[in-house]
């Protein structure tokens, strides 16, 4: 991520790879992308990934805590979310970890369901599936990420 | 690099891929018109002179749609953009021509009924080449 607004709205994420946008007659080369906060139209697309993200992060804390317990360690300070889902990229490990194969795939179509819905936009033009098919997964995988951390646990 | 048919590239308008009628894409790069004529420079010697008819520099792209509800859609936001449409045709061996400041330029004819295809003809810049 290289750019956040104060009130979180919208997000702009650095992407490894060029990717190409036709905009206004012209074809465009970008490598960011801006995810915005979901609104309420977003509300039904939104519930199933949010669902599926806060119970991996619930068994995550659950996990932590038991280690912590294991360890002898003073259980006065429980491990959050916020620690849990700190960073994108711990974030998307996190939930591979502890979401079913079937969780993953509801997520990630979600997810891209949500790009398309006008929650992803690149050069200022909402993504569609000829935009993100050129993205690579380690992108998609942190664009998740960041919307994970910046607006679904958050909210 | 490997000679391969170009029979099936994806056409990609204004970020949406779109489906056509196979066999009727039909792509002008928009390199024009070349000419040379012959000079008598006399005494039996000749030269030429090379012309290039730049009115003809405009990139081409025709293809045809099946009438479906979705193409009267696309008839609407492409005549709607103006020249603001941006063409992409990838085909095989990842060869890519992209064609911007399209125009729908044709009168389009919708034709209704069973199997009924409807012709697109866009205009424009000359392609730009992404290999």
């Amino acid at each position: 991520m290289i750019d956040t607004k104060k009130d979180k709205s919208e997000i702009v994420v650095q992407l490894s790879d060029k990717i190409t946008v036709q905009k206004s007659g012209e074809q465009l080369f970008s490598n960011k992308m801006t995810l915005k906060a979901p609104s309420a139209v977003h509300m039904t697309k939104l519930c199933t990934v949010k669902q599926i993200v806060m119970r991996a992060v619930k068994t995550a804390i659950a996990e932590a805590t038991a280690t912590q317990a294991v360890q002898a360690k003073a259980i006065q300070s429980q491990p959050s979310s916020d620690a849990v889902v700190s960073d994108a990229d711990q974030a998307v490990l996190m939930l591979y970890m502890n979401a079913s194969s079937e969780d993953m795939i509801c997520v990630m179509n979600g997810f891209r369901e949500l790009l398309f819905d006008g929650c992803g936009l690149v050069e200022g033009v909402v993504v569609t599936d000829y935009v993100i098919n050129q993205l690579l997964v380690k992108d998609i995988e942190h664009l998740l990420g960041e919307y994970i951390v910046n607006f679904i646990v958050p909210s | 690099m490997t000679q391969v048919a170009v029979v099936n590239p994806q056409i990609v308008i204004n970020n949406i891929a779109v489906g056509y009628v196979p066999n009727s894409l039909d792509v002008d790069f928009g390199l024009g018109e070349q000419s040379v004529k012959a000079l008598a420079g006399g005494g039996g010697t000749v030269s030429t002179a090379y012309f290039n008819n730049i009115e003809s520099n405009i990139g081409i792209v025709k293809f045809d749609l099946y009438s479906l509800n979705t193409t009267a859609i696309l008839i609407q936001d492409w005549k709607a953009l103006g020249n603001l449409n941006v063409i992409q045709v990838q085909g095989e061996g990842d060869t890519i021509f992209s064609f911007q400041f399209m125009a729908l330029t044709n009168r389009v004819d919708f034709m209704i009924g069973n199997e009924k295809q409807t012709s697109f003809e866009f205009q424009g810049n000359p392609a730009i080449t992404f290999a």
